[in-house]
């Protein structure tokens, strides 16, 4: 429905332009307030160089038009008419970059617990990463939302220096991170829009799927060798026993311990540090992520689930309740 | 050369010469080399046993093991890698030492002895604190802790004792302890190694 709704107000868009374009010359009805004679090059993707340079640089479909582009990079900050801005893209954007992100994430690590997950999701397509990728594919900002900038640079009202961003809705104003994070969305929206949903897919994979994330260093254990006792007994594990591995100096300044943290004669992870209570617990910590980070072999995203109807490879039971 | 210097050295006996013999020692420039030399690991080495047809060594530099593959005891039943887990398994090899010996949990305290660690921790709380609840009814102290706390008053006096304490510090001191406390919170995962 979301969808629907959206292309209608794009198209929408395109043709309130072309009657700027076409009929304003002839008419000799006198003009109504909102009406301009000429459209302020803001408004004016025609007038703009560098959205076909971005359309190129971002490889677009030619079905993708120039003014889904200049649409994208108008922030709700920098004009009242929802139709003139990325509003709606953005948020179909938000929760097609959500979606793929999290599917592709929960598919690889199907352990992971919650609140790795949301960070991971986050790292992924939060504002900070998108905010990034939009500097890197060359998306400029206006100083101001004023009327005579160009078409083809990121439009919105910045929020006042020393401002709390938490504040930012409420005085109508956005951090630049934010604006370039909603132009990005809204511009991975048009995809899937003018070029569906595999183009859709393939742009987010492409884009932003495929950078490295270390999802394994981004835990942080408060207990982890209770957590770990607690996985064991849970999955009917023998308890765990600490086991020393090697050592040397250990009556010296600078003393390494490496630990490994046994179930039965199963190695579950080993730890180094410079006391026994330090490499005991990372060992811990190094099991736990063990245990966390298994990725089955055989990956199947729900989205690419032909007509048979997606199958879960692995389901898991839930983390660990400490 | 200070009096003591100079006494010093009158009353020792003179240096001898140092000897212009020549004399070999085990050590030379190329029995050095040869000592430094690093022979390639046994892998790399072609032997008559190696397979004839091109095969990859796989031989890689020592580094601690990384999260990202799974002990084997943490994989489903039906995954494939148990079968190269299996394949790799070396014979029957002791255990390393434990840490601390392994020990049953006893499970050996009643209702009633928990009523009189409260009774005892309540009615005398710096007569009897965990640790000798603990050695008194061979328990830990997390367990002590577990069944009864002390009371909000004794907790505050305690907290306060320890702040004198670290009033008395000197900036090193409390500088060592703040950097202890921070590598410690890293142990978790935090630090990133």
């Amino acid at each position: 429905m979301k969808t629907l709704r959206l292309a209608s107000a794009v198209r929408g868009f395109s043709r309130r332009n072309t009657r700027f374009n076409s009929t304003i010359a002839v008419t000799s009805e006198p003009l109504a307030p909102t009406i301009l004679s000429t459209i302020p090059p803001s408004r004016n993707p025609a007038a703009s160089a560098k959205l076909p340079a971005l359309h190129a640089r971002l490889a677009l479909h030619p079905s993708y038009p120039i003014q889904t582009l200049a649409r994208a990079l108008v922030d709700p900050t920098a004009d009242k008419d929802a139709r003139f801005t990325n509003q709606n893209l953005s948020t179909l954007g938000n929760t097609l970059t959500g979606y793929y992100a999290s599917e592709f994430l929960l598919v690889t690590y199907p352990r992971l617990p919650t609140d790795v997950l949301y960070a991971a999701v986050g790292a992924f397509v939060g504002n900070k990463a998108l905010a990034a990728l939009g500097r890197e594919w060359g998306i400029e900002t206006a100083f101001s939302p004023a009327a005579d900038v160009d078409a083809g640079l990121l439009q919105y009202k910045h929020l006042k220096p020393g401002m709390d961003p938490k504040l930012a809705n409420r005085v109508g104003a956005a951090t630049q991170e934010h604006a370039m994070a909603e132009a990005v969305r809204a511009i991975i929206a048009g995809v899937h829009v003018h070029e569906g949903q595999k183009a859709a897919k393939q742009f987010i994979r492409q884009h932003i799927l495929s950078r490295k994330l270390e999802v394994e260093k981004m835990f942080d254990f408060s207990q982890p060798t209770r957590e770990l006792s607690r996985l064991c007994a849970r999955e009917g594990f023998e308890a765990p026993v600490a086991r020393m591995h090697a050592e040397t100096g250990r009556r010296s300044h600078h003393p390494v311990f490496v630990v490994g943290v046994y179930s039965g004669k199963k190695l579950m992870g080993e730890g180094h540090g410079g006391s026994l209570d330090e490499a005991r617990i990372r060992a811990a910590v190094n099991a736990l992520k063990g245990w966390y980070l298994y990725s089955p072999l055989e990956k199947e995203l729900p989205s690419s689930a032909g007509k048979k109807g997606f199958k879960a490879q692995f389901i898991d039971v839930g983390e660990v309740i400490v | 050369m200070n009096a003591f210097t100079s006494v010093l050295r009158r009353t020792l006996a003179p240096v001898p010469a140092v000897s212009k013999i020549q004399v070999r020692n085990t050590a030379s420039s190329r029995r050095l080399t040869k000592a430094l030399r690093v022979h390639p690991h046994p892998s790399m080495i072609l032997t008559s046993a190696s397979p004839s047809a091109d095969h990859i060594i796989y031989n890689p530099p020592s580094a601690a093991p990384t999260p990202m593959m799974t002990p084997e005891i943490f994989l489903p039943k039906n995954d494939a890698r148990h079968s190269l887990y299996q394949a790799q398994e070396k014979a029957a090899a002791t255990l390393p030492p434990p840490l601390r010996e392994p020990y049953e949990k006893t499970y050996h305290l009643t209702e009633t002895d928990m009523q009189r660690m409260r009774e005892l921790r309540a009615g005398n709380p710096a007569e009897w604190p965990r640790t000798r609840l603990a050695k008194e009814f061979n328990c830990s102290t997390l367990f002590v802790g577990i069944v009864c706390q002390a009371s909000e008053q004794r907790i505050s006096e305690m907290a306060k004792r320890t702040e004198h304490i670290k009033n008395t510090w000197g900036a090193k001191r409390t500088a060592a302890r703040a950097e202890r406390e921070k590598r410690r919170a890293g142990w978790g995962g935090a630090d990133g190694l």
